[in-house]
């Protein structure tokens, strides 16, 4: 973890310092008390979180964060003694992800930070996963209602397999759990929970990792999706059951 | 879908709060959904297409960790800010460690509120 600090108070810097160290084991400490030399050190060393004074010997500290976001995205704090409104918003507004007022709790200070840090992380992997198409070929024989996954049978009930053709026949599109429900278990109730558990069944099947699906995606919070390619299979599959 | 068709869920058993906050949050361009207890927002949750969360703590049926906790247990990633009356720093401190994006005291402006808001679904967004 590459941090900077860029504050014009030894003691601040001290106290950060010594709280971080013992927040990440491996951290690596950038710090200066200039503005300027922060903006270049962003450019230099790539830090992946920045922590802002606003009020600097050479540079306002809004300056600093408006030149830092001609060219990054780094992740922001603002730690400053200037604790009213107008600063706070203007601070938030000009591209800060915290803005945090002295005096500070030390253990605040880390929440939030793991916190931003947590953020950008499932925002990184969620954009990595919507780019990575799954390489696993899916036949579909729907004369029979027979699925097979890299030549292997998957033995799948008829509400699994409707539910599968449904989502794999609308290829990209999204279908709410309610929408889904109605459609296979229509005797069911409300409760989508039947939804979940049988795509579940079918990503343990049909998926290489189950608990990270290229296939079947979760389609916002609320429904499903089908992503991927599949062949039509005019022939019964007769490969020995997998 | 534009920033400002986003669905924003607040969840707060005092009326008077839920009005406010789903005044300032339509003017200022969001679509508002509403729950008053912890129970009833993990329904909403599951039932609509929600981009950010207003969390309180205080309430009846689940409580506000409670229902952190159970999104994140259940890997349900919407940014969540809790809204609260609590100041002591570790309820900060436990709300932001179950996954909490931010934690916001009452009493608090509306316009802090929405440039809060404006940075959390600007991380959120994949391709940002």
């Amino acid at each position: 973890m590459k941090i900077l600090i860029i504050e014009d108070d030894h003691k601040i810097i001290e106290l950060v310092t010594r709280t971080l160290k013992t927040a990440w084991v491996e951290t690596n400490l950038l710090s200066t008390v200039y503005g300027e030399e922060g903006v270049e050190l962003v450019k230099k060393e790539h830090p992946e979180i920045v922590i802002l004074d606003l009020m600097l010997d050479d540079m306002d500290g809004f300056e600093v964060l408006r030149q830092i976001r001609l060219f990054s995205d780094v992740l922001v704090v603002i730690l400053t003694a200037r604790g009213d409104e107008d600063n706070k918003i203007r601070g938030l507004q000009e591209g800060a992800d915290d803005y945090i007022v002295k005096p500070f709790s030390t253990g605040e200070l880390v929440a939030r930070m793991k916190s931003l840090i947590r953020r950008k992380d499932i925002t990184e992997a969620t954009a990595t996963v919507a780019v990575k198409p799954s390489t696993r070929r899916l036949s579909i024989d729907f004369a029979n209602q027979k699925v097979s996954v890299g030549g292997n049978l998957l033995r799948l009930g008829p509400s699994a397999y409707e539910l599968l053709y449904l989502l794999v026949t609308n290829e990209g599109v999204g279908f709410s759990k309610q929408a889904l429900r109605k459609q296979v278990f229509p005797e069911h109730s409300n409760d989508t929970t039947i939804v979940d558990v049988f795509i579940d069944k079918i990503r343990e099947k049909l998926e290489e990792d189950p608990k990270n699906p290229k296939m079947i995606l979760n389609d916002g919070t609320t429904g499903y999706k089908f992503v991927g390619s599949y062949s039509m299979v005019r022939e019964a599959l007769k490969e020995t059951e997998g | 879908m534009t920033e400002k068709q986003r669905k924003i869920l607040v969840v707060d058993d005092e009326q008077t709060v839920r009005y406010f906050l789903q005044r300032a949050l339509t003017t200022a361009g969001y679509t508002v959904i509403t729950a008053s207890n912890g129970r009833e927002a993990l329904e909403k949750i599951s039932q609509f297409d929600v981009s950010l969360i207003l969390l309180d703590i205080m309430m009846p049926e689940l409580d506000g960790f409670e229902v952190l906790d159970h999104m994140r247990q259940h890997e349900v990633n919407i940014p969540v800010i809790m809204l609260t009356g609590i100041q002591e720093i570790p309820a900060k401190i436990d709300s932001l460690a179950l996954g909490a994006d931010d934690y916001i005291t009452k009493p608090f402006s509306a316009e802090e509120l929405l440039a809060r808001i404006q940075v959390k679904l600007k991380r959120a967004k994949p391709t940002s």
